[in-house]
């Protein structure tokens, strides 16, 4: 069966490359996807996939449906990027998407656009190879993951799968793991500390000294791999009806034995501390929100948190995973996202914790050029993501073939 | 020389106290419920002397249930134990013979406890608890795979990579070794030949497990058992020969549970679950009628007429099928074997051989395998039997050129004469039918 | 009646073209190019051969399609003329040949595109096999696990095994003989395989659930101990997708040779390496024989057929030899012979007879 696999994704992986290369060169802010969305849209329906459509998020979902009930796997990728930053730092345009060297470059190639195309290929690999299903494979490229805090993953999972009349079992995300098989991340969230009172020296004051306390802590807070772990923005002050105002932004990690209340409680108390003996104020803290509105029109709050998640190192995915990448001949290697900087995370929070989907990624991108300069992704791996992510998805809902696949047959 | 041979199950201990070499039955019994406690309590059921006594005592490991048989022999039977014969299922590659406890043995008897891991470690548990306790008393440990370690490269390598035979050890080890060597021994008697000129097929059919064995010469060259105790015919509750497909894909069904895959082959198949309610194929034989099996092909007519007469036996489909699968195995590798014994003889086996519960005790099984052997100049007396008189017994038609025997299988006693014979060195030897290793 | 034979192995499609009953060519790989989509891999090559055939027939068309089929089930009794009810069936049976039927189908659907006016037949390797009785088909598994993955056993070489049969029953009428012979029939593929036949109903048959089973073949473990797939998967801590690759790809001959073989090189060599291949490949014939013999309570000829079948040379008086020592009182063993037909004569002469029989012009006629 692999044999068959890896000979047809010999010219399907070509054609892959060739289509991450149209992605990246699409420009795709958050909530911004439309024109991309337009290209997957079209390359599903291209490709063959059953039920091809746009939900009202901006979300494109296609699906391969099984000949027979079983469960429901969901390959994920987002479709925005990160802002593209200082231009002047990029050797090259970044929205060229030229092949160079053996690799796609641009910002997205790596996360996660090449991810993207891999998964909506292997998808097509599976067809083209006439594997039948024991179950049903749905791939969704969502928006708002990067700046969005995975609003378009929420929508999908609240609203247009169950609408759909589909339940999720299990879900691959495409994003960088240099084919690693990644089973969780820290996370992070982003906080407004507020200061009120009717002394705007007393606030001041206060403002002050909680954003000299922040930062004095984010200059000692590394983790054991020299990640930033704590980020403070100097205060903004406001004065509306007489009652003065500061808000000092703060990022922070989170791990995975934090809940955010708990955060949030143990930055008022720090906050507190810092500010006592400046005057009369209260101190908040709260998850920063913002509204944002996705490309489509629809409105929506977006929490900037990501939460911390990990699935069991052992649990049947991994294992399937495991399995199956080997016996398809290629590397096995576990381990999780190390996400250097903060603000970074994946999908893998929502679908685990908020909706108790076991998750984990396998993506041809890597983190090291992930939101920075130059971004690229190697070609060789992205077609090898596209085999490697069939053979998972066979693993988990194919029809077994065993004992057919001797030579001598 | 009082023999005292100990078979270890998981939970229980039985035992035999023979006298060598004139192998008369001194004192027998069972040792139930050893370990942990349960329900009822432990007790040690002892015959001797014609009768037999309830023993209550706590026995919480094998150790404790050896120590109080012992005691029963000697404080309240007065009778010596002299030297210790020990089953043990599987000996691997490192024991290719019946072998004398001594300090050098240890190391490889515990590479042994993986290869049968229900039944090797208490057996080995008990070696070391009897030389702990009485390190004077020889033992002997007798090895149901030995009698197979003769077994050609040709019938015992299967087609798999080197490293999985080499390194992993896998190749054809055989069981019942012990009760095949016996019977072999007896049937060789009765035909009035020494061991190491008969050829023979051996058949092992136990209420629970059962196999064939191929003998050329006096000596094992195949048995339908494989690596495991799981491979070749159907048994009570063991599937036997299966499409090695079929387990990747229960494997795969139960998500990579070995277990749970190795319970459903082992203890939930076979004749318990093709019929569904029973795992003794006599039972499936009470409701089955086993007319017209093998005797030609029947018509349309013929099959509608028996299905009917099933039904009014109150008969279903499952146990009718049941019954012709586990009988239909036999016949196969009873052909296989004839085939494969005369061919590395050079000439027909002598004697096809019957022993264990249902090879002595069904007679209907004996005859539906042996209808349409007559190719292999095999033919079975029909009246003689369904009416053996007493064991052992020749079945077989006078002019039949192969012998069918049905011969009383008597492990214990195997197991006694080995051990003596180790013990005793060769002086007062048990004659070659006894078995040396 | 102008006949295309196709056959597709992974990656090329197979063909040999009858006009009548010459055969036109030999066995041609048609290599598929590298297009992305099965069907328009298949449409392009169909066209290439169906030009390759008109040249062949004088400008004329393709009038059948035969297409050789893995696994038909017990649903599929003979050869079969496509209909959409046929094509229906199939689709049931995919769960159970998951790798080969959707490739037929996809076959079916762009010969229907290219061959529009031809009859499209279907010939079954497990056909012969449909009606093999109970006691031989059941496995011994628990009967809720069996009946869920449709268990039974099939043989898979049936398209050799009935021709050889047949010929054998015309031996023995030639011979002036009417009895129902005894035939063991031995079909040397390189997964080889051997059925018990009686006149024209099978009673045993070495093949499994999967082509898996049985005799090992070149690359293939045949029958093992079902508890070495366990085994192996513990040890190893595989999946059964490792243990697959093992036991279907890096076993049989070619693991005890310690390189690949085909079939010929295990008995053409008197390489040490090659003597443990050889020897428990014949050990294993002859056990499956022995095992037959007994099926059919005897033997009256042996047939070989099969691409190695001139492998008979060998495999003949060898067990004409041990069955001759096995059966005693100074009896030979049984004859045998060789098929000689090639699998794509045997499958012309089978689209033959159902086209004669459903009225469409003959070949040859």
């Amino acid at each position: 069966m692999y044999d068959i696999l890896q000979r047809k994704n010999k010219v399907l992986g070509d054609q892959a490359v060739d289509f991450a290369g149209k992605l990246v060169q699409q420009s795709s802010m958050s909530l911004g996807e439309e024109k991309v969305a337009d290209l997957v849209q079209a390359k599903m329906e291209e490709l063959g996939y059953e039920n091809v459509f746009r939900d009202e998020f901006g979300n494109v979902v296609g699906m391969i449906i099984g000949r027979e009930d079983g469960p429901t796997v969901l390959l994920n990728c987002h479709m925005d990027t990160v802002p593209v930053g200082s231009e002047d730092a990029w050797d090259d345009n970044p929205f060229s998407g030229k092949v160079e060297a053996g690799e796609l470059f641009g910002r997205g190639a790596s996360d996660c656009k090449g991810g993207l195309a891999a998964q909506i290929y292997a998808g097509a690999l599976l067809k083209r190879c006439l594997l039948p299903l024991k179950g049903n494979l749905i791939v969704a490229a969502t928006v708002g993951e990067e700046q969005g805090s995975s609003v378009g993953v929420r929508g999908l999972m609240d609203k247009t799968l169950p609408e759909a009349g589909f339940e999720i079992d299990y879900a691959i995300l495409g994003e960088p793991t240099e084919l690693g098989i990644y089973y969780g991340h820290d996370g992070w969230m982003e906080l407004e500390v507020k200061v009120e009172g009717e002394n705007m020296f007393d606030v001041d004051d206060a403002a002050k000294a909680i954003f000299s306390d922040f930062k004095f802590r984010a200059s000692q807070k590394h983790d054991a791999a020299g990640r930033e772990d704590l980020d403070a923005a100097p205060p903004r002050f406001e004065l509306v009806d007489g009652v003065r105002s500061a808000t000092i932004g703060m990022t922070r990690r989170l791990n995975e034995a934090e809940e955010v209340i708990d955060v949030l409680n143990q930055v008022e108390h720090d906050a507190s501390m810092a500010a006592n003996g400046a005057g009369q104020v209260a101190v908040k803290v709260q998850v920063r929100q913002e509204k944002r509105q996705f490309y489509t029109g629809t409105q929506t709050i977006v929490q900037r948190v990501t939460n911390a998640w990990a699935i069991d190192p052992y649990h049947y995915l991994m294992e399937r995973t495991r399995q199956s990448l080997a016996a398809a001949g290629c590397e096995v290697r576990t381990g999780k996202w190390q996400l250097g900087r903060l603000g970074m995370g994946t999908a893998g929070s929502v679908l685990t914790k908020e909706y108790s989907i076991p998750a984990i990624g396998y993506g041809p991108g890597n983190e090291e050029s992930s939101h920075g300069a130059n971004e690229y992704v190697v070609v060789e791996k992205v077609k090898e993501a596209i085999y490697g992510t069939a053979a998972i998805v066979h693993s988990m809902i194919g029809i077994p073939v065993f004992g057919w696949t001797s030579d001598d047959i | 020389m009082n023999v005292l041979v100990f078979n270890c199950g998981s939970s229980s201990l039985k035992y035999k106290l023979l006298s060598m070499p004139s192998c008369l039955e001194l004192a027998g019994g069972e040792a139930q419920r050893v370990g942990p406690p349960t329900a009822k309590p432990s007790c040690i059921f002892h015959r001797a002397d014609g009768g037999e006594k309830e023993y209550q005592v706590a026995m919480p490991d094998h150790a404790k249930a050896f120590e109080e048989v012992m005691k029963i022999l000697k404080d309240e039977q007065g009778v010596e134990v002299h030297a210790i014969g020990h089953r043990l299922v599987h000996g691997g590659t490192k024991f290719k013979h019946h072998t004398l406890v001594d300090e050098s043995i240890w190391e490889d008897l515990d590479s042994t406890r993986e290869l049968a891991p229900l039944h090797n470690p208490p057996a080995i548990d008990l070696v070391r608890a009897c030389q702990e306790r009485y390190p004077d008393l020889p033992a002997v440990l007798v090895f149901d795979t030995a009698f197979h370690s003769t077994i050609p490269d040709y019938a015992g390598t299967y087609a798999l990579p080197s490293w999985v035979r080499e390194d992993m050890g896998i190749r054809k080890y055989g069981f019942h070794g012990t009760s095949h060597n016996y019977v072999a021994a007896e049937a060789a008697k009765m035909l009035g030949k020494p061991m190491e000129d008969l050829n023979a097929v051996s058949c092992h059919l136990g209420s629970g497990g059962a196999s064939l064995c191929a003998i050329v010469k006096g000596k094992s060259v195949d048995n339908t058992m494989g690596y495991s105790p799981l491979q070749g015919l159907m048994m009570s509750t063991r599937c036997g020969d299966l499409d090695s497909a079929a387990v990747m894909r229960l494997l795969y069904q139960h998500a990579g549970d070995h277990q749970a895959v190795e319970d459903l082959l082992n203890k939930k198949s076979g004749v318990l679950g093709m019929s569904g309610s029973t795992a003794d194929i006599r039972d499936v034989m009470e409701k089955s009628s086993a007319v017209g099996i093998s005797e030609g092909v029947k018509s349309e007519r013929d099959e509608k007429s028996e299905r009917d007469e099933q039904r009014e036996g109150g008969a279903t489909p499952e146990m009718a099928a049941t019954l012709d699968v586990y009988l239909w195995r036999i016949k196969k590798y009873l052909g296989a074997y004839l085939t494969a014994v005369a061919a590395a003889a050079g000439k027909p086996a002598d004697a096809v051989i019957f022993t264990d519960t249902i090879g002595e005790t069904v007679g209907l099984a004996r005859r539906v395998i042996c209808t349409g052997m007559e190719v292999f100049g095999l033919k079975i007396d029909p009246k003689r039997n369904m009416n053996p008189e007493k064991l052992p017994a020749d079945v077989a038609e006078d002019d039949s050129r192969v012998r069918a025997l049905v011969i009383q299988t008597n492990e214990e006693l195997a197991i006694a004469r080995q051990t003596y014979a180790i013990i005793s060195g060769g002086r007062d030897k048990v004659s070659a039918s006894g078995g040396a290793a | 009646m102008n006949l295309l034979i196709l056959k597709s192995n992974k990656q090329d499609l197979e063909y040999v073209f009858y006009r009548g009953k010459q055969r036109q060519s030999d066995w041609t790989v048609k290599r598929c190019p590298g297009v992305d989509d099965e069907k328009l891999e298949w449409l392009a090559s169909l066209k290439q051969i169906s030009a390759d055939c008109e040249a062949m027939a004088d400008g004329a068309a393709v009038e059948a399609v035969a297409l050789r089929v893995p696994f038909g089930g017990t649903v599929f009794r003979g050869p079969t003329l496509v209909t959409s009810q046929v094509e229906s069936k199939l689709k049931d049976l995919i769960p159970q040949a998951p790798m080969h039927i959707p490739v037929i189908m996809n076959l079916i659907e762009a010969c229907q595109v290219v061959f529009a006016g031809a009859a499209i037949v279907l010939v079954f390797e497990t056909s012969f096999f449909a009606d093999l009785p109970d006691r031989e088909s059941l496995y011994g598994l628990e009967a809720q696990s069996a009946r869920s993955m449709k268990l039974r056993r099939f043989g898979f070489c049936g398209i050799y095994h009935e021709s050889a049969c047949r010929a054998a029953g015309r031996r023995q009428r030639e011979d002036g003989s009417r009895a129902v012979p005894n035939i063991l029939s031995i079909c040397l593929e390189p997964q080889p395989e051997i059925s018990a036949v009686r006149g024209n109903r099978p009673m045993m048959v070495t093949g499994g659930w999967t082509p898996m089973e049985g005799i090992p073949g070149q690359s293939n473990c045949g029958e093992i101990d079902p508890s070495i797939v366990l085994a192996l998967s513990k040890k190893m801590n595989w999946g059964p997708e490792q243990v697959n690759r093992t036991l279907t790809r890096e076993s049989g001959l070619g693991a005890l040779a310690g390189k690949a073989v085909t079939l010929e090189e295990v008995f053409g060599s008197e390489k040490p390496e090659m003597v443990l291949a050889q020897e428990v490949l014949k050990y294993r014939i002859l056990m499956a024989c022995g095992a037959g013999v007994a099926a059919l309570a005897g033997v009256d000829v042996i047939v070989f057929s099969g691409r190695y079948r001139k492998l008979a040379e060998i495999l003949g008086p060898y067990l004409q030899s041990k069955f001759s020592a096995a059966f005693g009182d100074c009896q030979d063993g049984p004859d045998y012979f060789v098929l000689e037909d090639s699998l794509d004569k045997i499958v012309a002469d089978q689209v033959g007879i159902l086209m004669r029989s459903v009225g469409k012009q003959a070949i040859g006629a």
